[in-house]
């Protein structure tokens, strides 16, 4: 193990042989901004970073040596002046999940909605599955045990509650999160580099929208400040 | 231009290639070749450079007609590969005309099988890569497999230098490489012992995203939030059954990370036929 610093980071590396390095926080700092800081520096050495909250994984591309520490420590981290808002329609339809939640809430759905559309969410990062988004910033109340049973199938483009966290599924997969609405917007686009334009500490507001206008809005690309 | 017809898919027949790195962090994998060796190795027979897209079958082989003259390599498992019927060489160069028929069965030995054809066949790139890769529709096809009646097509090219293939280190696979991973002092005394003096076999429910263990259940601590993953990582989940994470898995999980295959190497643990028996042995 060996100690580092980057920006206002203080660090501990540990080298697994020449195939990756897990990056943690000495000071249990949240690691997702410094994490995409890493990976828009496009280091020559690494061949991905992965990032989440408590670790940063770089797999090498090339050998991990001094230069490459140097080249580390050299980041910065860049300053925002402010993080940019996304508005995202939401049509809260009938699932059958519902039960669920408001059992586990002790609230209706109606007094739920009411709260996710006047809350100010915060993107928090990706995983699991391309494009899937994790928004933080929901009620304690909200903060269901994931299913135990995952579902078979969860189409794209649902939102769903899964502990801390309100999740939007960008691909249809198996998953077991408690599903709340449907989102008509392309959030994740495999033609477009990034793929996606969300970062870490961005705003996120929910929009109820009606059946109709959730159809209307179908395969519009998500954009910031407005979704028209 | 050339081209073949598949009048018969196979199991799961898809256009790999060496996959996108550089995405994983919006958790889109690096996909690509199981067996990076037997895909080189055809597409070096044929004159190819090795990121070309090549046919990756899987336990059980296509039915394919060709539509014009080129030249074709097989590797990797033994899938009983016929033109016109008659049994072909595989890791040899092969002279197709139009109008002959490849045909295969279930594979004999390594799951999957590669079909090299001579030139560089047409698709569908996303992120440098046609890989095909179903969740999110990324590569030949959006994602999807091969299916009867779709048409290969192929430019004419090759390449002028000798490839720099991979060499097969040639380790059989009743030893699988193993490195300590993150979490492997979770594990308890017990099923570190487990771990490399039981045997193991890899279970029918895996695919490329995964490789389910079957063997010894194993019994670890928990982590409490996600951690990154990689392709080779050997994650644990509360069943006790490890899981090896593979080509297509996800970049992030919440379980415990006990060991990871060298990346270098995952191709020979993907030549494990499913339910055959073998047993890991802890590297440093």
């Amino acid at each position: 193990m060996q100690f580092i610093h980057i920006d206002k980071y203080k660090l501990s590396l540990e080298r697994y042989g020449s195939e990756f390095i897990l990056i943690t926080s000495v000071e249990q700092k949240n690691l997702i901004p410094l994490s995409e800081a890493i990976y828009k520096a496009k280091l020559n050495f690494t061949e991905e970073v992965i990032g989440t909250d408590d670790e940063i994984c770089l797999k090498l591309r090339s050998p991990f040596d001094k230069t490459s520490i140097k080249q580390l420590e050299s980041i910065q981290l860049d300053k925002r002046s402010q993080p940019n808002k996304y508005i995202l329609p939401v049509h809260f339809n009938d699932h059958p999940d519902w039960r669920a939640i408001e059992d586990y809430s002790r609230k209706s759905r109606e007094e739920i909605i009411d709260e996710l559309i006047t809350t100010n969410l915060t993107f928090h990062m990706y995983g699991f599955l391309p494009g899937f988004l994790y928004i933080s910033g929901l009620p304690e109340y909200l903060h269901c045990p994931r299913k135990a049973t995952p579902s078979k199938r969860v189409e794209a483009g649902t939102i769903a509650i899964g502990g801390p966290y309100l999740g939007l599924y960008s691909c249809s997969s198996p998953g077991g999160w408690y599903s709340i609405g449907r989102c008509p917007l392309i959030v994740f686009d495999p033609r477009q580099e990034p793929p996606t334009s969300l970062r870490h500490g961005d705003t996120v507001l929910l929009e109820s929208v009606s059946k109709e206008a959730y159809h209307t809005h179908i395969d519009r690309k998500l954009d910031s400040d407005h979704y028209g | 231009m050339g081209s073949c017809i598949l009048l018969q898919p196979g199991a799961l027949t898809t256009l790999q290639d060496n996959g996108r790195s550089g995405y994983a962090q919006y958790a889109i994998p690096s996909g690509g070749v199981m067996d990076v060796v037997a895909a080189h190795k055809a597409q070096q027979l044929v004159g190819n450079d090795p990121d070309w897209p090549i046919v990756e079958c899987t336990l059980k082989g296509p039915k394919i007609k060709f539509e014009s003259e080129t030249k074709i390599a097989l590797t990797g498992g033994d899938m009983q590969w016929k033109l016109n019927g008659k049994l072909v060489e595989r890791n040899a160069v092969i002279n197709v005309q139009a109008n002959d028929i490849l045909s295969s069965g279930f594979t004999k030995d390594q799951p999957r099988s590669y079909l090299a054809i001579s030139g560089k066949i047409t698709t569908r790139y996303h992120y440098n890569s046609c890989s095909t890769y179903g969740p999110a529709q990324l590569g030949h096809k959006q994602g999807q497999a091969l299916a009867a009646g779709d048409r290969i097509e192929w430019v004419e090219s090759h390449m002028d230098v000798t490839n720099q293939s991979l060499v097969d280190q040639n380790l059989s696979t009743e030893y699988i490489h193993l490195h300590r991973g993150p979490e492997y002092n979770l594990l308890s005394e017990e099923s570190k012992q487990l771990l490399v003096s039981e045997q193991y076999k890899v279970g029918p429910d895996s695919n490329r995203m995964g490789a389910r263990l079957l063997g010894p259940k194993l019994i670890s601590g928990t982590i409490k939030k996600s951690v990154p993953v990689l392709p080779g990582f050997m994650q644990l989940p509360p069943s006790g059954f490890p899981i090896v994470v593979l080509q297509d898995g996800q970049t992030t999980g919440g379980y415990p990370r006990i060991a990871f295959l060298k990346s270098q190497e995952l191709y020979i643990f993907n030549r494990l036929p499913i339910g055959q028996l073998f047993r890991f042995q802890l590297v440093s």
